[in-house]
């Protein structure tokens, strides 16, 4: 039952940090991006393709992939978003929507269909508390996550340059009139967004196989994490990543490993019912 | 409001070419098929261009709607031995009543929120379709679903299934012309331009958006009726979430909230779709980058261009 919990955490942790990037890039620029869960496994694949194809260490492809996913994130900004940021949001979501048919179906054309696996930084190992046994790999996820969200809350109130993406976020007229290069911080945030991901797929990847699927299962996930915390709320968003992933596992093992997407489906429509803002969120349900 | 005169003889015009059309190509069964395939996906495209054109919302769960017809179908003519016809119908209101169902919460809730719910509703029905082993089969699917019986008349050839999907799609085009016009068809503009603004003037939103949802969603059981018993056979994979973009991409391709814009953007689609198939599996990324050009150089579709060259023309004229 405890290991049952603490893999669930684990899972629950890694939608959280896609949850994290998601919610970034939504505040900067208003949109959703559907996007991003193929940008997190790509994240997982350039290292996949650093180790496999190129024969490079697991330190050097982590490096390899935060680079190539600073590119995907500029491209992600030039190509689905900048040319479309005078028009309507519903524009600039249907653009992430072909962008991720685009990024799914390169993944199927470059990977092919089969599950692939990277290795975790710190192997195979078991950690052993009492008579609870758990891969290190689940505790390193936990480590990551919080320094993450630790980190982030650093970097937007205390750097410069932290502030000046809250401000973009907040309002971007009024970011302009006070001098900060509005068009230059969103493309910073989906830079941002995009080094997360990487983090996320890589430790994504050692706990699934990476396929050309698993972004979108992971961003529906994510979705549901965002909602049950209420979009806007860092803290929100965690505990929905958390909640998410236990329940999860729970009723896979417990009550029905067949419907259990379904039971996430069913509490992604019952919160959007009966708590449209999550538990934690501001009202933000007219936000468009 | 009425029909110009133009605007009659060229839809008279195109009906008579809808009309004559199958019958240059009655020996290829290859074109056939993509016409009657064409036909099915102009009215599913209808169902989506009522919530999509006529209230501005996103829906990519068209493909639950569209599953949970040719389900029902298939289910009411080979398990109850129901002819096909009523079955199309009931099965059809089925899919309207779950619209309207998933209306109830979805109305309340506007933007992204309504894209999730969508979302999660088609994925919803598709796994319960996958693990419902004894009523769906599940991945094997639902298979020799019996072609339809009009009488002493059985619609088995693809040339006579032609008629049928043409008949139909007449139906949806003038339910749709008549809901634009009528007192519905304003309201519901009216809330996608300013959903206050509507209120204020005693549009009651709730009422409104039902009645679109549940429109919209009966035709899209409709096509999933009509495809059920076209194809012969049906599986969970046909209705994932990529139905439900394409149909989304083929609103948008033609000219979301028109008449002409679904029947121009699903028939570009299904063709474009088919061609791309020569390279294989690049066809899927070229599609991808497609929907992200068409987003950046023609928002409003095939339609918003024909317009916008129409204007540019008579602009010239009265200069």
């Amino acid at each position: 039952m405890i290991q049952e919990i603490v893999s669930g955490l684990s899972i629950g942790c890694i939608y959280a940090m896609t949850g994290f990037g998601f919610v970034l890039i939504y505040n900067a620029v208003g949109a959703v991006n559907f996007a991003y869960g193929e940008i997190v496994m790509f994240g997982g694949y350039f290292g996949y393709l650093a180790i496999q194809s190129f024969g490079w260490s697991l330190g050097l492809a982590f490096l390899f992939s935060i680079l190539a996913m600073a590119g995907l994130g500029i491209f992600n900004d030039y190509f689905a978003y900048f040319p479309m940021r005078h028009r309507p949001v519903v524009t600039v979501i249907i653009a992430s929507i072909g962008l991720s048919i685009l990024l799914r179906n390169s993944a199927l054309a470059i990977w092919g269909p089969d599950p692939v696996k990277i290795k975790s930084f710190v192997g195979d190992q078991l950690v052993h508390i009492g008579n609870v046994v758990f891969p290190l790999h689940q505790l390193l996820i936990f480590i990551v996550t919080a320094f993450i969200f630790v980190g982030q809350v650093f970097f937007f109130s205390r750097t410069s340059i932290g502030r000046k993406l809250e401000a973009t976020a907040q309002d971007q007229e009024m970011a302009k009139l006070m001098g900060i290069k509005v068009n230059r911080m969103i493309l910073l945030t989906f830079v941002l967004a995009a080094c997360l991901a990487s983090i996320a797929g890589f430790l994504l990847a050692p706990l699934w196989f990476l396929e050309p699927d698993v972004g979108l299962y992971i961003i529906v996930k994510a979705f549901i994490a965002i909602v049950i915390g209420g979009f806007g709320s860092v803290y929100g968003l965690m505990a929905g990543g958390l909640f998410l992933g236990v329940t999860e596992v729970l009723v896979a093992s417990h009550l029905t490993s067949e419907y259990k997407d379904v039971i996430s489906f069913l509490i992604l429509v019952t919160v959007l019912i009966v708590l449209p803002q999550g538990f934690f969120g501001e009202k933000v349900a007219e936000k468009v | 409001m009425g029909f110009t005169k133009r605007q009659m003889i060229v839809t008279l015009i195109c009906f008579a070419a809808a009309v004559v059309l199958p019958i240059f190509f009655r020996g290829s069964r290859y074109y056939m098929n993509l016409f009657n395939l064409a036909g099915i996906f102009i009215i599913l495209t209808f169902s989506l261009n009522y919530i999509h054109g006529y209230l501005g919302l996103i829906s990519i769960g068209q493909a639950g709607f569209f599953a949970i017809g040719a389900y029902i179908t298939a289910g009411l003519t080979m398990g109850l031995g129901i002819n096909y016809f009523p079955a199309l119908l009931l099965a059809s209101i089925a899919a309207a009543l779950a619209g309207v169902l998933l209306g109830l919460p979805a109305s309340r809730i506007g933007g992204h929120y309504f894209v999730l719910i969508t979302l999660a509703f088609g994925e919803i029905v598709r796994l319960i379709i996958l693990n419902w082993k004894e009523v769906t089969h599940g991945t094997n699917g639902v298979n020799n679903i019996p072609p339809p019986r009009l009488g002493p008349l059985l619609i088995e050839s693809r040339f006579a299934y032609y008629y049928l999907v043409l008949f139909f799609i007449i139906v949806t085009m003038v339910v749709a012309a008549s809901v634009r016009r009528s007192k519905y068809g304003r309201s519901m503009l009216a809330t996608k331009v300013g959903e206050l603004a509507a209120n204020v003037m005693g549009i009651n939103p709730l009422s409104t958006k039902l009645i679109n949802f549940g429109i919209s969603s009966f035709f899209a059981g409709l096509a999933g009726g009509l495809y059920a018993s076209y194809i012969g056979s049906i599986s969970p994979e046909a209705f994932d979430v990529d139905l439900s973009v394409d149909i989304l991409t083929m609103t948008l391709v033609g000219g979301s909230g028109t008449i002409p814009g679904p029947v121009i953007g699903a028939t570009a689609l299904v063709f474009l779709k088919e061609w791309l198939r020569a390279v294989k599996e690049y066809y899927m990324i070229i599609y991808g980058a497609g929907i992200v050009l068409i987003m950046i150089f023609m928002p409003y579709g095939i339609m918003g261009l024909l317009r916008r060259v129409r204007d540019v023309i008579s602009s010239r004229e009265v200069r």
